[in-house]
């Protein structure tokens, strides 16, 4: 192989192997004409449109990933929506634009992250013993407000910050129920990492 | 994910296979800025050596 110019990322979530540990540092390469060619010649792979070929592709050019003895393309298909979505972008960025642009890609999603998880520690509050909920609910349904009555409340939690909404005295109160699913799950998927996902799943079964 | 165009791939590795006489896996290895830097270093030899001939004549 001739010259090889690498860079390295933190994944914004990070893959967690079969033994628990989570894997967020990592590098990947320039990619070269074989790294796009090969693929296609891949049994699983049906063409040049086939949302799989991002995975094939991916695994061929990230080098490093935390402890990892192998990057595969188990191992991307694996991979949580936002760090896929990332590491897409990482991809165009390093070989199609300017490579300075990772740094700021990098920052936007690592300070994305941490404020998802703010938001999680802050749904750990048993908020809901503290107010009166029948009371919330009523005000929401006589302003006319699109949330639902028996639904949650992510709508106007996501309109505004979770700390404002608290304090202010007319706007609806974030009544996070704490068992509910986290908000942030479905951050990133796209609909075409929904139709990567399909994908993934078509080509497992295809190799069962 | 943005890739780069099949059909340019094979445009590119033909002109640099035809005009350095690299084996294929060479060219297959090249990063995709090195190689369209070599197209364009190889096609501005091409046009000075073109612009010679034509002084010539």
């Amino acid at each position: 192989m001739g010259l090889r110019t690498e860079y390295s990322f933190t994944l914004p979530k990070g893959y967690v192997d079969q033994a628990g540990t989570l894997h967020r540092q990592g590098t990947m390469r320039l990619a070269t004409a074989r790294d796009e060619i090969e693929p296609l010649r891949d049994p699983r792979i049906s063409g040049a449109e086939d949302p799989y070929l991002t995975i094939v592709v991916l695994a061929r050019v990230i080098t490093e990933l935390g402890t990892l003895a192998d990057v595969s393309t188990s191992v991307v298909e694996g991979l949580f929506a936002a760090d896929l979505a990332f590491l897409q972008d990482v991809y165009g960025i390093i070989n199609f634009g300017d490579p300075a642009e990772l740094r700021v890609l990098q920052d936007a999603v690592l300070a994305a992250e941490a404020a998802g998880d703010e938001l999680d520690e802050l749904d750990d509050f048993e908020v809901v013993e503290e107010i009166d909920v029948d009371a919330e609910v009523l005000d929401v349904v006589e302003l006319g407000e699109a949330a639902p009555v028996t639904g949650n409340v992510f709508a106007a939690a996501t309109a505004s910050p979770v700390g404002m909404a608290a304090s202010s005295p007319s706007g609806p109160t974030v009544v996070m129920p704490s068992g509910s699913a986290a908000p942030f799950d479905d951050a990133g998927t796209g609909p075409v990492t929904a139709s990567l996902r399909h994908r993934i799943e078509e080509v497992r079964s295809q190799n069962r | 994910m943005r890739q780069y165009p099949v059909d340019a791939l094979w445009d590119e590795l033909s002109y640099l296979a035809f005009h350095l006489h690299w084996d294929l896996d060479t060219l297959l290895d090249l990063e995709h800025a090195d190689r369209v830097r070599l197209v364009e270093q190889v096609a501005a030899l091409n046009r000075r050596a073109w612009e010679g001939l034509r002084d010539l004549a």
